[in-house]
């Protein structure tokens, strides 16, 4: 089956450039951390050159150690919100299911309630009240994320209740813990991964765009979100600052789509 | 109905999210300004009722709500309400200009894409489905703001009115707004449309290969009557739902279009009372837009009932 | 003997399969030839993945396949039609008019959303130049031909408010409304229930014989096929097998595969067993 995943040609450029892109980031980290912080007054806002490749910004540093470090940023941000998120819909939806009754129900119950509201909105709030750092931006995503993964594992598990194995498996005197730890949540994380992957795409946009606005990842730590909004200030007069960190965000978010679709074809 | 239970918990939600704040709602207040004493903080505590027991301040604020009063303003003491008012039709006419946008190019994509499978057609528009999805929408503000608006001088950047617009005639005045909200309107609606387009695709194939499709053809129908009447038809009923569960996304979309475009909508209000930490605009604004998602997706369901026959009509065998 | 009406000659079809590397090509029908005469009740007969559908349906280009080779020549007006060679423009004057099909699970080939009358209606109406209000009223006489008792109140139903035997029924009021020369029905009641198979079944029967219809019938079931038919024929793996021809009153089968198929639908070769009827 996985011949076919691995058959599309954009699925291979996808995660060529996410390799690339956690490589030269994590590259960029552990031995030029400087580079994005050394400001250059003489040379702010040039445009892309041989010495600074990608141009530098607001305060002259340098473009492309920015937006590789951001990219470390963002991306470890996103994993593990999409982490948290994954987390709790997997013990949500399990437990929903498995259970059922009463208990199904208020879990969700929660579940609707918490898909009216618009998520942008929620985030935004939490974040008015708690305060905009890196750990709370994480939590927020992630708790606010969860829902469409515990419907899934909800699903999995209904069907998978009733099967020989779990029947049997009671029989022989497993406990319910054991049973929904061992044997029907690893039989139900096929379409969890799916839309674990999908779930960075959208984690992305949303830390990026809390950034965008300046509630996100506060500066001077670079993300690809915030470098933006210093592109918005100099509209107009430095292109490369809104280009590149656009791009950045728009290509790992169509990758991380095209792998989560590729998966999903299977 | 279940709509009840709904308000309940979407009311609790917000009201439990404000008052996560570590030390309180008042406390960032004091924060900004400085010269506010301890007695003060003290008297507005008790005005705001913030010294007595959470359930009880909740019950009181859902009192308050059902009479549709949401409080005052800390920032500058409008009543909220009022603030709303002036906010929401705003949004509400660009999000449902939207919805068109979307719902008659989203349907027009994924028909096409559809019909044409697998054609190179197909494979652009899949393409570019998949892009308009993955764009951020703030980097797309941004480059048509930069290219229409500073580069061309086409199209203006910010707010919804010139500085002329009282001055100019009835067309003018259309035209103006129009103007205005041409660029904010595209990118409000680009991820909406990108999805509506790929379901409308799969929608479509997937009708596309049911039997009755199949006895159509038998029948010698032309083929675009097959395509139109008999396949189109069953593949707008799911539409229906989806539009519904559009409203939150669409409402989300506008802190950032109507924050970089200036509109002066629900988006930009939340987005500044955030900022300035006005809780009870925060609050209202929070349980209006849940409200607002709970009414789309109701209506949505409504009308899935009155359009799909097999849920008009009951079932009754007739032998 | 009454003259061809449909013959098919040397029918090769065969589709690709993508999934295993590189590409193979299956023949879902290898060299058939079959022949169904004027006003007769022809059987096509085989298992699953016997290729008998494929057949049936590519009569009418109703498939979708890799390479159709062979002749399938049709009689209209007195000229023979090579009907693989024809446009799509010219095969719809033919398709659901002078050719009709049925199929097997009226359910899911009736629109759901679309009343029965407007499902009637466009049929006449696709091939007939005629007023809505004849159309409407052809559609309500031919509910009354296939024998539906409350003809008004079926008019108006979505699908899903008739019972399985009473879909069929429409299928065939639409299949007959253009009155058709040839009815190629694929497995008309392989999901019906045993007494509303009856009833199709002596339902086409005797429609054959008032309107003079020619009929194509696939069925995997030989007994079924053996009470109406004039003519035979058994498929297996997209090959002709066998062909059946009545002489006085009974078919003599040859081949292994045939009596095989016939067997398996007995169960006690000397019946101990009876079902015996209370006075």
């Amino acid at each position: 089956m996985l011949n076919k995943f691995f058959r599309k040609k954009r699925i291979w450029l996808a995660l060529i450039w996410f390799a690339a892109l956690i490589t030269a980031s994590l590259f960029w980290i552990i031995f030029l951390p400087a580079a994005a912080e050394r400001m250059d007054f003489s040379n702010i806002l040039t445009a892309p050159s041989l010495e600074h490749i990608l141009g530098t910004d607001l305060l002259g540093r340098d473009l492309l150690a920015r937006v590789l470090c951001g990219a470390g940023i963002s991306l470890g941000v996103c994993t593990a919100a999409v982490g948290i998120s994954v987390w709790v819909g997997v013990c949500l939806g399990a437990f929903a299911g498995y259970y059922g009754g009463w208990r199904d129900r208020v879990v969700m119950g929660f579940v609707d309630i918490m898909l009216c509201f618009p998520t942008f909105f929620l985030i935004l709030a939490v974040i008015a009240v708690m305060g905009p750092n890196i750990l709370n931006i994480m939590l927020v995503i992630g708790f606010t994320s969860w829902m469409g993964t515990a419907r899934l594992v909800r699903a999995e598990v209904l069907s998978l209740k009733e099967r020989e194995f779990v029947v049997a498996s009671r029989l022989l005197g497993a406990n319910d813990f054991w049973i929904i730890t061992k044997h029907l949540i690893p039989n139900a994380l096929e379409p969890v991964f799916v839309s674990a992957v999908l779930g960075i795409s959208s984690a992305i946009l949303m830390e990026t765009g809390l950034s965008f606005l300046g509630i996100g990842v506060q500066p001077p730590t670079p993300s690809w979100g915030n470098i933006l909004s210093d592109g918005k200030s100099a509209l107009g007069v430095a292109w490369w600052l809104t280009l590149f960190p656009g791009f950045m965000i728009f290509t790992t978010v169509l990758a991380a789509n095209i792998l989560g679709e590729g998966l999903r074809g299977e | 109905m279940e709509l009840v239970p709904l308000f309940f918990g979407i009311t609790f939600i917000s009201f439990t999210v404000i008052h996560l704040a570590p030390g309180g709602p008042l406390d960032a207040l004091s924060a900004l300004n400085p010269k506010v004493s301890a007695e003060a903080k003290e008297k507005l505590e008790r005005l705001y009722g913030l010294d007595k027991p959470l359930l009880v301040q909740y019950g009181s604020w859902i009192i308050r709500l059902l009479k549709c009063d949401f409080g005052n303003s800390f920032v500058d003491g409008e009543k909220v309400t009022l603030k709303i008012a002036k906010a929401i039709p705003v949004t509400l006419s660009i999000s449902f200009l939207s919805l068109l946008l979307i719902l008659i190019f989203g349907v027009l994509i994924g028909v096409a894409s559809a019909v044409h499978e697998d054609s190179p057609l197909d494979k652009i528009l899949t393409f570019f489905t998949l892009a308009g999805f993955s764009v951020p929408t703030f980097w797309l503000s941004l480059l048509l703001m930069s290219f229409f608006g500073v580069s061309l001088g086409l199209l203006p950047v910010s707010g919804l009115y010139s500085l002329f617009h009282e001055e100019m005639s009835f067309w003018g005045k259309l035209l103006d707004v129009l103007k205005h909200l041409l660029m904010p309107l595209l990118v409000a609606s680009i991820t909406g449309l990108a999805g509506i387009a790929r379901f409308m695709r799969s929608s479509m194939r997937e009708v596309l290969k049911q039997n009755y499709i199949r006895t159509a053809r038998a029948k010698g129908l032309s083929e675009k009557e097959v395509l139109y009447k008999h396949g189109l038809k069953n593949a707008l009923l799911p539409m229906i739902t989806l539009l519904g569960l559009s409203v939150p996304g669409l409402l989300g979309g506008s802190v950032i279009f109507e924050s970089i475009f200036s509109i002066p909508g629900m988006g930009r209000l939340f987005f500044s009372s955030v900022f300035s930490r006005d809780y009870p605009v925060i609050m209202g604004v929070l349980v209006l837009g849940a409200l607002l998602t709970l009414v789309g997706n109701f209506l949505a369901d409504l009308a899935y009932c009155f359009v799909d026959p097999r849920i008009r009509y009951s079932s009754e065998e007739s032998a | 003997m009454s003259e061809a009406l449909l013959e098919i000659k040397n029918l090769r079809v065969s589709f690709l399969d993508k999934g295993s590397l590189p590409s193979r090509e299956i023949a879902a029908v290898d060299g058939v030839n079959l022949t169904v005469r004027q006003g007769d009740f022809v059987s096509l007969v085989g298992q699953s993945g016997s290729g008998k559908s494929v057949t049936a349906l590519t009569v009418c280009g109703l498939v979708n396949s890799f390479k159709t080779e062979g002749k399938i020549f049709f009689t209209l007006k007195d000229r023979e039609l090579d009907l693989l060679k024809m446009s799509e423009k010219e095969l719809l004057k033919v398709r659901g008019k002078e050719i009709s099909y049925i199929f097997q699970d009226p359910a899911s080939s009736l629109n759901p959303v679309i009343q029965i009358g407007e499902q009637l209606d466009e049929t006449y109406l696709a091939h007939f130049d005629d007023t809505k209000k004849n159309a409407e009223k052809r559609s309500r006489e031919f509910l009354q031909v296939v024998k539906i008792a409350d003809v008004e109140r079926a008019y108006r139903s979505f699908p899903h408010e008739l019972s399985g035997g009473m879909k069929q029924r429409v299928m065939i009021a639409m299949a007959l409304i253009s009155a058709p020369r040839l009815l190629v029905a694929d497995e008309p009641t392989t999901a019906l229930d045993v007494l509303t198979e009856s009833e199709i079944m002596k339902l086409i029967a005797s429609l054959r014989v008032e309107r003079r219809l020619s009929v194509l019938f696939i069925t995997h079931n030989l007994s079924l096929a053996v009470s109406f038919s004039d003519h035979i024929y058994v498929m297996e793996k997209g090959r002709l097998i066998e062909e059946l021809v009545k002489e006085a009153g009974s078919f003599k089968a040859r081949e292994a595969y045939t009596k095989r198929l016939f067997n398996a639908g007995v169960y006690d070769q000397k019946p101990k067993t009876q079902l015996l009827f209370a006075r």
